[in-house]
């Protein structure tokens, strides 16, 4: 495995028709591209949001207050009588903005983290592989709740809290994949030319660990998405008036009986988001890792 | 044997240790002033210092967390905020209901994912396959208290068959306990089936690849027994282990559930006492979640040290 990636990683020509042969490896996963499409029309009404729709998602309406769906409001109104649709569209940028940023935060932590612990060893890696089995016997919506919690309402602090509770998976892989190369010859020869640690696990070490990390960060996304809705589903997190998935299901699960939609829809754009990134790191790890299960 | 178990339970110690750090470091997450986040920003300065010796913020870090731990190891978790009665008593209430429905989620997820991580590891590449595939991709993805609110509007807003809320104990007959426990344990057995779904099939597709499979074939066995008796027994072992790692996500589960349902469980405690600030009572739970996800991998490991021979107990 480490070989192959080895020899993948030797001269440049080769690199790139290897790549070209994932591709098409790629596009030949059906479900991967599926997963790809959700992804990118998900982040495009996001970020398309005020141009596919000119209503405001705080814009409300009193004498359309719960409309069922209809031609012009088709996902239906609130209670307010705030378009639904428009409330969806706008809370993809919390979910994205959540999502991707609180992987990005848990890999600058993590990896290094890992990095270290499996290059080092010795008693650094004891104490990181410790703290990192004592952070994973948390429930982890539980430890996201309590952080989210104790930092306080807010997007930002509801980040912080996914990020921390997905770090020790960050730190695990990359660990395992470092000690994997790290008796490899090329590393040796690194050394031997008198590369410094930094520049060894920089240069040598860190490439070949970045594609179960490529793999891993499109699983969590899905993972952070459905924990930030999770939060606002419980009242942690985000804060009215930011639209929010998870938190316009829980404010609409109090009409469940006579106006579903409120929950529906933005349930739905969950669902469907996750599973976007859930189908791309499933379709990213056929052909970029096939021997992690 | 006896060697193994020990040798596991002394790798458990700084686990533990850890967890007890992590727990108690939770309450200075709090920007400020904890005993200010409690009081709220009019509370007098008196009031304020009162409840910091109360909490023993008053005091140094490592004191601090010496006497905290020196009472967690006797018991004693602390004093609620809101309800002056002990957190510990708080927790052990409410722990068989958090109990029965996690234990009722895993039989019910292994009693749908056993036949469909069957049908798809005989087969592979069949429709059975596919089927199961889309399944388990829905089952991860599914947001559970999604999953929830559309089971209680299917099943009891349009076919009232089961309550939407609330717990009836088992004292009060077992028909009616698990009515009340049927919704939220399926909400969850769902999420949970997905990944027992995909390990069974790769492991039976293995176990039936095997010589013991090929002879029993050879020897006229049917197929049916050698998928069912022997390929499955081999196929369940590594379910096991995976059961233990899931369970972490199980009981983070249960803190939806059982706000959705109005169930008296520890997740909805956790989630009140966030809302009432009452921050030893959120310490207590969280300690006590992640020490039976310690004690349940811990049983796991023993367990599965006892039932497949092949582990040995160096």
């Amino acid at each position: 495995m480490a070989v192959a990636l080895d020899d993948r990683g030797g001269t440049e020509p080769l690199v790139a028709s290897a790549s070209r042969r994932s591709l098409r490896r790629l596009v030949r996963n059906r479900l991967a591209v599926v997963g790809a499409v959700i992804v990118v029309g998900i982040a495009f009404a996001a970020v398309a949001a005020p141009i596919l729709d000119h209503a405001s998602p705080a814009a409300t309406n009193f004498n359309l207050a719960l409309a069922p769906p209809s031609l012009l409001h088709p996902f239906g109104t609130d209670t307010l009588g705030r378009d639904i649709l428009v409330r969806v569209l706008y809370g993809g940028r919390t979910s994205l903005t959540a999502g991707l940023a609180s992987v990005l935060l848990a890999m600058l932590v993590g990896v290094p983290l890992g990095l270290i612990a499996g290059y080092v060893g010795g008693w650094v890696n004891e104490v990181i592989m410790r703290v990192t089995d004592a952070m994973l016997a948390f429930p982890a919506l539980v430890l996201a709740l309590a952080i989210g919690a104790m930092l306080g309402p807010g997007l930002g602090n509801a980040i912080i809290a996914i990020a921390l509770v997905t770090v020790p998976a960050f730190v695990r892989i990359t660990r395992s994949r470092v000690i994997a190369v790290r008796e490899l010859d090329f590393v040796d020869a690194a050394r031997a030319a008198g590369g410094r640690t930094g520049r060894v696990l920089m240069a040598h070490i860190l490439p070949n660990v970045l594609n179960p990390l490529l793999v891993l960060a499109a699983l969590n996304v899905g993972f952070a998405i459905l924990t930030e809705a999770s939060l606002s589903f419980l009242g942690v997190g985000v804060q009215p008036p930011t639209p929010d998935w998870g938190f316009d299901l829980k404010a609409g699960s109090d009409y469940l009986q006579n106006a579903p939609w409120l929950s529906l829809f933005p349930g739905a754009a969950i669902f469907l988001t996750v599973l976007g990134f859930n189908l791309l790191g499933d379709g990213l790890r056929d052909f970029l890792d096939p021997t992690m299960r | 044997m006896w060697r193994y178990v020990v040798r596991r339970l002394i790798l458990a110690v700084p686990v533990v240790l850890l967890v007890c750090v992590g727990t108690f470091l939770l309450i200075h997450l709090v920007p400020g002033n904890p005993a200010t986040a409690i009081l709220g920003e009019q509370a007098s300065p008196s009031a304020i210092a009162a409840l910091d010796a109360k909490l023993g913020l008053d005091r140094s870090l490592p004191l601090q967390f010496a006497v905290w731990f020196g009472g967690v190891v006797h018991g004693n978790f602390g004093t609620s905020l809101v309800y002056g009665s002990p957190v510990l008593q708080m927790i052990w209430q409410r722990f068989p209901v958090t109990l029965e429905l996690t234990l009722l989620s895993l039989v019910m997820s292994l009693l749908m994912a056993v036949p469909f991580g069957v049908a798809a590891g005989r087969r592979p590449n069949s429709t059975a396959d596919y089927a199961s595939r889309v399944l388990s991709l829905v089952g991860v993805s599914m947001p559970i208290f999604w999953m929830a609110l559309i089971l209680i509007y299917l099943f009891a807003f349009e076919v009232r068959i089961f309550p939407t809320e609330g717990f009836v104990p088992l004292s009060q007959g077992l028909g009616a306990n698990l009515l009340s426990l049927f919704l939220p344990s399926f909400a969850q057995a769902l999420a949970l089936m997905a990944i027992t779904v995909r390990l069974l099939r790769s492991e039976l597709m293995e176990a039936l690849a095997q010589e013991y499979a090929r002879t029993a074939r050879a020897k006229g066995v049917a197929e049916r027994t050698v998928v069912w008796r022997h390929a499955l027994r081999n196929a369940l072992l590594p379910v096991v282990t995976a059961i233990g790692l899931q369970f972490g996500a199980l009981l983070g589960g249960v803190v939806i559930t059982e706000t959705i349902f109005a169930l008296p469980g520890m997740g909805s405690l956790v989630v009140t006492a966030i809302f009432d600030r009452d921050f030893p009572v959120v310490q207590g739970a969280v300690l006590v979640f992640a020490m039976i996800v310690v004690v349940v991998n811990l049983g796991v490991d023993v367990l599965y040290a006892y039932i497949d021979p092949r582990i040995k107990y160096g």
